[in-house]
């Protein structure tokens, strides 16, 4: 947090607010957040990504704010690139900007970077942009999305949705970031659910793009 | 169709049927979610008395032992049940996401209210 501080507040055209939440962790989130009064949101219990950030949004929803950037308190996504985002999305009317790795870096082959590939490759069949990053956990959302991830419970913060929005017409742009190592915590992508997380996502960009409501 | 497997299917029925009972009356399970175990009870019993339904749909789908159509028939309603019971899931961890989220929001109105109130 003492990290973040000085990235918020006014920075230009932009005020920064923030918002943390705690999905029911049984850490001392919680108990770091009161102490420290500390705006955040306490799910009473684990709901998953997908839910806890959709409860973030609803909060933006409420709250009429213009922008919200997804970003994770492990420490991997560097606050430096909060604002060149922002500039971002309202320089070119962007919905949704990709905080990404590899807008000028080229990818290692590893086995994170063939599933990056494969969901890159995807997405571009499905909704026909190249999306250089689609894994990146750190992007922003404008209005409209903010909106959508209130309302529908099939929103989730993950690249299927980054397809589905393009194909719905929204624009997404790409902003070169750099991301750290995590400081603190595990992935929630384990090794064995990686396989079942490139497979979920891959029908859902795939498949599950035509029946779902916009 | 062999005798043991009539008397089996008579046999597992009946014990499906004491324990379903014994589960509502335990309030375990609502009883509108026994309908379907008691159907399928009944059902397996019934064609265990009168084998005849059974030749006569296997013949009428070739199938040559009758006994496979029994067991098809049980995969398939089981895979439809399956299919059911999963988007149920689906429907009830929704709802309790989106309670959880509700409770989180209105928890923090009510932290941000009683702060404003300490402020003035």
């Amino acid at each position: 947090m003492e990290w973040l501080s000085p990235y918020l507040g006014e920075h230009e055209e932009f005020v920064f607010d923030y918002l943390v939440v705690n999905d029911g962790s049984f850490d001392n989130t919680r108990k770091i957040c009161r102490d420290n009064g500390y705006r955040f949101l306490d799910l009473p219990i684990n709901t998953g990504l997908t839910s806890g950030f959709r409860a973030g949004m609803k909060y933006a929803y409420s709250h009429g704010y213009d922008y919200v950037i997804q970003f994770d308190a492990d420490g991997q996504h560097d606050p430096q690139y909060l604002l060149p985002m922002a500039q971002s999305a309202l320089a070119e009317q962007a919905d949704i900007v990709i905080g990404s790795r590899f807008v000028n870096a080229k990818k290692k082959l590893t086995m994170r970077m063939i599933g990056s590939n494969f969901l890159a490759a995807m997405i571009n069949v499905t909704a026909h942009q190249k999306i250089a990053d689609p894994t990146s956990g750190m992007r922003l959302y404008g209005r409209k999305l903010i909106e959508r991830f209130a309302k529908d419970d099939e929103y989730s913060p993950e690249p299927d949705t980054v397809a589905f929005a393009i194909r719905q017409g929204a624009k997404v742009v790409e902003v070169p970031v750099t991301m750290a190592e995590r400081f603190g915590g595990t992935s929630y992508l384990s090794a064995a659910k990686s396989a079942m997380y490139m497979m979920r996502m891959g029908l859902s960009i795939l498949f599950f793009q035509w029946v779902r409501k916009a | 169709m062999s005798l043991s497997l009539r008397l089996v299917l008579i046999l597992g029925s009946a014990l499906l049927l004491v324990y379903t009972f014994h589960k509502v009356k335990k309030a375990h399970v609502q009883i509108t979610d026994t309908v379907f175990w008691i159907v399928v009870a009944v059902f397996l019993v019934l064609i265990a008395i009168f084998p005849q339904i059974v030749y006569f749909f296997s013949k009428l789908l070739q199938v040559q032992s009758p006994a496979n159509l029994v067991f098809a028939f049980i995969i398939a309603i089981l895979l439809v049940r399956s299919f059911l019971s999963s988007m149920r899931i689906s429907q009830l961890s929704n709802r309790v996401n989106e309670l959880s989220q509700e409770v989180a929001l209105r928890e923090k109105e009510l932290r941000d209210q009683i702060n404003r109130n300490q402020g003035k």
